[in-house]
């Protein structure tokens, strides 16, 4: 087993005329947790989606524990999506069966018990549950899996304070240590504590992929600071 | 994995199909006491209410059923293979033939569920009149209808078989045109349309061009297809039957190879 997990290679996809990624290099290690933020629109959701095997690359290769995404990789990635993908007819028991069921990594128990936490009725159809409550039961369901990778499409946008720190908190006790988590968000601020490398993207292309405390101790600011510094647009002064 | 696939789509399916086939035998059995009842004679109301409400409910359920089944094919495939729902099931660790297997088959059960309950509703119906006998009176007069023409069992096999393979050639059209769809970035369903469209007249061309083969082989031995009678014709079903297989067989597999390869290459959910 190599010490590296994800890699991708000259990574492009586009839409129409519209590059979301552009010859993109990058490779991350096994056991880190890694932030990869970007202004939207800069290919944040797209490098995730192509790692989870619902997108295909327009060219260039991604490899997830050397293997191209497929029926391997999904077995070992463990994916939140930025959006509730659960089918309408679903019970919280039937999605807690469905991941039992597919897969081997998932763990019953941890799941169980978070469900308890979160005063989740196994009994209640996931379409009438909040927003708040569908993202913590798909974050529930993802990180009480013992999987190697973690991709967290924007895991804490749209959700109030509390639940954020619900979420933050579920994702540092839950991940398998020897795995590595993905987090997208342009809420640094929130997950900078967690951080172990930070990856930055702009228009597609890798800007930056250092370490966290690289960062902070080279730049002397924290990562949020230096996330607004390198992406700040000329505030409009208005017309006078 | 494929039986894990099933035992989700059978419970998704059945939450609505179980009710609706309950429904419109319940329904045949309600008509097998209502048609003809006395009742109606002396009140047009109750006439209303007691026969001809549930015959017209029974004949709508029984149509609505396969509207039911065609428009579930449409919004199971999009929703759970190409929208939102294709994120939760293109993770799971399943090959894409798997998936499009598992989608298949159901729909397969749900139309022959469809035509089951149907047939149940009529047997029951008809039983509850206590005229099963004269059903056996008709299949008797239709034997002789067919100058005593008997379906064997590899014929009903045929039959059968030449059904399902049909059944299986349009739900892949409609597959195979939602996947080339959703390809596209905008107006998806509008190119899903054109799509099946088009794909329609591709296979009306070929099934144009395949007639005039087999009419010149055929050409080459006239004997055989000299039909003077319907008998003759009926003589010739196995081989009609077998000619049609063929064709739907064909029409399914490059329809499957061309939704797989989609589904498998070119996913696409945005």
């Amino acid at each position: 087993m190599t010490n590296e997990l994800v890699s991708c290679s000259a990574l492009c996809r586009t839409f129409g005329s519209l590059k979301a990624l552009d010859d993109l290099d990058l490779t991350l290690k096994r056991g880190r947790i890694v932030g990869l933020a970007a202004p939207n629109g800069a290919g944040k959701t797209t490098l995730i989606k192509i790692l989870a095997g619902i997108l295909q690359p327009t060219s260039g290769s991604a490899l997830i524990d050397g293997r191209s995404p497929g029926v391997y990789t999904k077995s070992i990635t463990s994916y939140m999506p930025d959006r509730p993908s659960f089918a309408e007819w679903m019970k919280v028991q039937d999605a807690l069966d469905l991941f039992s069921d597919f897969y081997a990594d998932f763990d019953l128990t941890k799941a169980g018990e978070i469900c308890r936490i979160l005063q989740l009725d196994p009994a209640a159809r996931i379409r009438t549950l909040s927003k708040g409550t569908k993202e913590k039961l798909q974050l529930m369901l993802v990180m009480s899996r013992n999987a190697q990778l973690y991709l967290l499409d924007e895991p804490i946008a749209g959700v109030d304070p509390a639940a954020r720190d619900f979420i933050l908190h579920t994702i540092v006790a839950g991940y398998n240590e020897n795995g590595t988590v993905l987090i997208s968000t342009h809420l640094i601020t929130d997950v900078e504590k967690l951080l172990d490398e930070v990856v930055f993207l702009q228009e597609g292309r890798l800007l930056l992929h250092r370490s966290a405390d690289e960062i902070r101790e080279a730049e002397g600011k924290s990562i949020d600071e230096y996330f607004r510094e390198l992406f700040r647009f000329e505030a409009w002064k208005g017309e006078n | 994995m494929f039986a894990k696939l099933m035992k989700y789509e059978w419970k998704d399916s059945m939450r609505v199909f179980l009710p609706l086939w309950g429904a419109t035998v319940a329904l045949g059995a309600v008509n097998g006491f209502t048609m003809g009842s006395e009742v109606s004679l002396r009140n047009p109301m109750l006439n209303f209410i007691v026969q001809i409400l549930p015959a017209l409910l029974l004949f709508g359920l029984s149509f609505g059923m396969f509207v039911v089944a065609f428009v579930l094919i449409i919004r199971r495939f999009y929703n759970g293979l190409l929208g939102d729902g294709g994120i939760l099931s293109f993770t799971l660790p399943v090959t894409a033939a798997q998936h499009l297997a598992a989608k298949l088959l159901m729909a397969l059960i749900m139309l022959v569920g469809c035509v089951l309950a149907g047939l149940l509703a009529s047997v029951v119906l008809i039983a509850i009149r206590g005229d099963l006998g004269r059903v056996k009176e008709l299949f008797l007069m239709l034997r002789s209808q067919l100058d005593g023409y008997r379906f064997t069992v590899p014929v009903i096999i045929e039959m059968l078989l030449f059904c399902l393979l049909a059944a299986a050639f349009s739900v892949l059209r409609l597959y195979s045109g939602m996947a080339i769809g959703h390809l596209f970035r905008t107006h998806r369903a509008l190119w899903s349309v054109a799509a099946v469209l088009v794909m329609g007249w591709i296979f009306n061309y070929l099934t144009i061009q395949s007639g005039k083969i087999l009419y010149n082989i055929a050409e080459r031995t006239p004997q055989y297809w000299n039909i003077d009678s319907f008998s003759a014709l009926l003589d010739r079903l196995p081989l009609f039957l077998g000619i049609g297989i063929g064709g739907f067989l064909l029409g399914s597999v490059l329809l499957w190879l061309l939704t797989h390869y989609i589904l498998g290459r070119k996913l696409n959910i945005l």
